[in-house]
């Protein structure tokens, strides 16, 4: 049976979600999309895309759909699920309030989708306020903790000092996702679509190709010379400039262990599993992370190797 | 016509003229209340004995319920507590799990047809030392129907392996918080939440919409409603789609429907404009018996389900705060534009944040948007403080506290969710009502059963089920707890103009109590003994129900 692949987008009201939606929509690249939204009041899909309305579904040019769910997600996706002409992909957009992963766990329930990935937006003007209020603050970092992928949205409207701020208190608990700069909700659906969550043991990191995008990345697989004593103290001697690391190595006893920064702080812990010794490293664009990143790999791992 | 209804007496909660021995009716109107003599003067009459030896109090009012439980009725009732159906039976109460699988048994050896499923509801394992039910146990009453247990909650199911099979949830390597695995990798049979009861729940026999009240479950619930007093119920909510409508002002219609329902309008799904939009339609087509144009929002979820939104310092057992049902950007909208159109709005807040927030946006949507009657009201509200109530009356808001709760979850809100001291103030009606609140309390049937004078025993009385005293200062008077269920509900509905008393002009509405509610014992108030109810005139009995 083919699953049809779902990506789940989600982020507080004023992220960007309709913005982003009407992008992809507007750029799908002959795939044909099927959104579906809380409530169509939420997502004014641009007028120029819409062929016709029914009921519940907006035929949208291309062959693409729009169905508003309501208050009967579950009873949407069954229906979908059963469709004659089931479309390419589906972007599921849950409202301001909801926990995308949440949503996720409901897809998990059916055979006949397929995740590909929590996207969850975030406005760089607002996200440093909305974060520290009292109603909604544990909320949103609730969402944020869900995605695969966070979307720092508006950063065309937003100061330098406001979106790097907003990057760093993201950093701080978006756990694995990636972090993704994005000007007039323009990302490419490949990016939104892909398997997205960070494949710390094998492959790159996604690096977006984006003007915006305020964020470099590297991974790369460790030798057994780097041990974990001495990537903690790489990653400490190098916190200022990184947002984001994690990376897996032996100790100098023998254990396996995973090393992250986050913030400031570099923690190591026992990993029961036995991981391939990889690193991956996430910098600010105009930190000095630039020079490092871009640096040759035997350096750079000589440099690790050494610390 | 006019009749004249002479009774033992009558509690008529006016106080300009407390009581009373007759009742003069005209069309289903109250001509007044006092003596035959007094009554006589409005001309030629017929006096009518039949409640000579009963007490008559206004027609209770619920202001909090779902008609739902007249549909459920149709499924297995597997409650802890007695409870009496739409038919007068009364169902014993199950005691142990085995009851409850026996109970199931019985029903499933009268299904005619080997794959009609089997629903049953209202099963609460708290009063089982919170020993869950498995798809086991479930499976050795049938393996080969689909059986679904709702609980009391209304938030969680039990269903056996048949179901999960039909539902496409048999199988390993699930992973959903909502749904246990048991040591095989297969899940227990125990569903949590909406997401993932409503896939399996049509298939056991529970509608997709939880919430909906078909064409017979809304005369089944009017049958409850007789049997409990009541004249008006408030259901809150539904999601008012045409036919619902249509079938609604159909039935309510019909010449013997006992009671006036009152729908708000269930605000998820929708944009603030198209809820107000909606709801404003409806308005327009408000009848006598179907008070439609209110609305319902849900601000949080259960302080049980710890999915409440609670101030500092949060749950007693340290578990993360609970959900937001509406953004607060949302709702700031719905209480504009429904201020903007004159338009009723009560929201449900059970966690203290959620009361703060209600709070907060009323003062700022107030001054720009200025109703001087709002009467916007809090439902359950059960976590509130005595400064949230000293704001609520600032705001002119009101307040539907959730007595029953207190006496069904309250050793549960002791022990485990907000702890001792919150759970001894919760439902804090003494203090709503000394900052002069105006309040009614409620039952939320199905959640717990319709019956306001059990409500108001509840309030009175604050016992909770393992027959602790649960917060004494926080008691009423009977007499206030009369007034909750009368002429207080139909304030929080903007028909204490209409009903809630026995004076005149108002609609003839009446509970008729073989007991007086004032005399027989505080600690006996829920033993009232009611005989039917007058509606609109119209009498029903409830023996003949």
């Amino acid at each position: 049976m083919t699953r049809l692949p779902v990506t789940v987008i989600g982020g507080y009201l004023g992220s960007g979600k309709t913005t982003l939606v009407n992008h992809l929509l507007r750029n799908a690249d002959g795939k044909r999309l099927a959104v579906l939204v809380n409530e169509f009041g939420e997502l004014p899909i641009d007028e120029d895309l819409i062929i016709g309305k029914e009921g519940d579904v907006i035929a949208l040019a291309g062959g693409c759909v729009c169905c508003s769910y309501g208050d009967d997600l579950t009873g949407a996706l069954i229906e979908l699920a059963a469709s004659d002409d089931p479309p390419d992909l589906v972007l599921l957009e849950a409202s301001g309030v909801a926990m995308p992963g949440a949503i996720a766990g409901v897809l998990g329930l059916f055979d006949q989708f397929e995740l590909t990935g929590i996207v969850v937006l975030a406005d760089a003007q607002t996200i440093c306020k909305r974060l520290d209020d009292a109603y909604v603050g544990d909320t949103i970092r609730r969402q944020v903790r869900d995605a695969d992928l966070v979307l720092l949205t508006k950063v065309d409207l937003a100061s330098e000092a406001q979106t790097s701020n907003a990057a760093k208190r993201l950093a701080e608990f978006a756990r694995d996702a990636q972090l993704l700069s994005v000007a007039n909700g323009e990302v490419d659906l490949s990016i939104i679509t892909s398997k997205m969550a960070v494949n710390w043991e094998h492959g790159a990191p996604l690096v977006p190709k984006h003007d915006a995008n305020i964020f470099v990345s590297r991974s790369m697989i460790l030798p057994d010379a780097v041990t974990s004593e001495a990537l903690k103290n790489w990653l400490e001697a190098h916190a200022g400039t990184l947002v984001r690391a994690k990376g897996f190595a032996r100790s100098k006893s023998g254990g396996m262990k995973s090393v992250q920064l986050s913030g400031d702080q570099v923690t190591v812990a026992d990993v029961d599993d036995q991981p391939k010794a990889a690193l991956a490293l996430i910098g600010l664009r105009d930190g000095s992370a630039e020079t490092w990143l871009g640096a040759d790999a035997v350096e750079l791992l000589a440099s690790i190797e050494a610390a | 016509m006019i009749t004249i209804y002479r009774a033992k007496t009558i509690i008529t909660m006016n106080p300009a003229n407390a009581e009373a021995t007759h009742v003069a009716v005209r069309d289903g109107r109250i001509l007044g209340a006092g003596s035959l003599e007094d009554l006589a003067g409005w001309g030629e009459h017929t006096v009518d004995e039949r409640f000579a030896d009963k007490v008559l109090m206004p027609g209770l009012v619920e202001g909090h319920a779902h008609t739902m439980e007249g549909t459920l009725w149709r499924h297995t009732y597997c409650g802890f507590f007695d409870r009496t159906d739409p038919d007068g039976k009364q169902w014993d109460g199950l005691k142990s799990i085995d009851a409850v699988l026996e109970r199931l048994r019985e029903a499933e050896a009268k299904l005619e047809t080997a794959d009609e499923p089997l629903p049953g509801w209202q099963l609460d394992p708290i009063y089982f030392d919170n020993e869950r039910v498995t798809r086991e146990q479930l499976d050795s009453v049938s393996r080969d129907r689909p059986i679904g247990v709702l609980h009391a909650s209304g938030h969680i199911m039990n269903v056996n392996t048949k179901a999960l099979e039909l539902g496409g949830l048999f199988k390993t390597g699930l992973n959903h918080p909502g749904i246990p695995l048991g040591p095989d990798g297969y899940p227990t049979g125990e569903l949590k939440g909406p997401d993932v009861m409503t896939p399996i729940g049509i298939h056991v026999g529970f509608d997709r919409d939880m919430l909906a009240c078909d064409e017979k479950g809304l005369r089944d619930f009017a049958r409850l409603c007789v049997r409990a007093g009541v004249t008006t119920v408030a259901d809150l909510a539904a999601r008012l789609n045409e036919d619902a409508v249509t079938m609604m002002l159909k039935v309510t219609g019909e010449k013997d429907y006992p009671v006036c329902v009152v729908p708000l309008r269930f605000f998820h799904g929708l944009t603030p404009q198209e809820l107000v939009d909606h709801a404003s339609e409806l308005k327009e087509r408000r009848t006598q018996r179907l008070h439609l144009g209110k609305i319902k929002v849900v601000a949080d979820g259960s302080i049980q389900g710890f999915s409440a939104r609670l101030k500092e310092p949060g749950y007693y057992n340290g578990a993360p705060n609970g959900l937001w049902y509406v953004a607060p950007e949302q709702l700031q909208e719905i209480y504009e534009r429904a201020l903007e159109r004159g338009l009723h709005v009560h929201t449900h807040t059970n966690g203290d944040q959620a009361t703060e927030l209600v709070l907060d946006l009323m003062e700022k949507v107030l001054p720009k948007h200025y109703q001087a009657d709002h009467r916007f009201t809090l439902q359950h509200c059960q976590l509130a403080d005595a400064a949230q109530f000293r704001r609520m009356a600032k705001l002119g808001m009101c307040v539907n506290l959730f007595a029953n709760h207190h006496f069904y979850w309250g050793d549960e809100h002791y022990n485990l969710t907000v702890g001792p001291e919150r759970a001894t103030r919760m439902n804090a009606c003494r203090t709503a009502l000394n900052e002069g609140i105006p309040m009614a309390i409620h039952s939320d049937a199905p959640i717990t059963p319709l019956g306001p004078l059990f409500t108001a025993w509840c309030a009175v009385n604050r016992l909770t089920a393992s027959g602790r005293v649960q917060g004494e200062y926080e008691r009423i008077d009977v007499e206030d707890a009369l007034y909750a269920i009368t002429l207080g509900a139909a304030y929080t509905l903007k028909l204490d103009g209409e009903i809630g008393s026995i004076e005149a002009g108002k609609r003839a509405d009446f509970a008729v109590l073989e007991d007086d509610p004032r005399n027989i014992g505080s600690d006996r108030l829920k033993d009232v003994r009611v005989w039917g109810t007058v509606q609109g005139g119209r009498i029903f009995e409830a023996a003949a129900q």
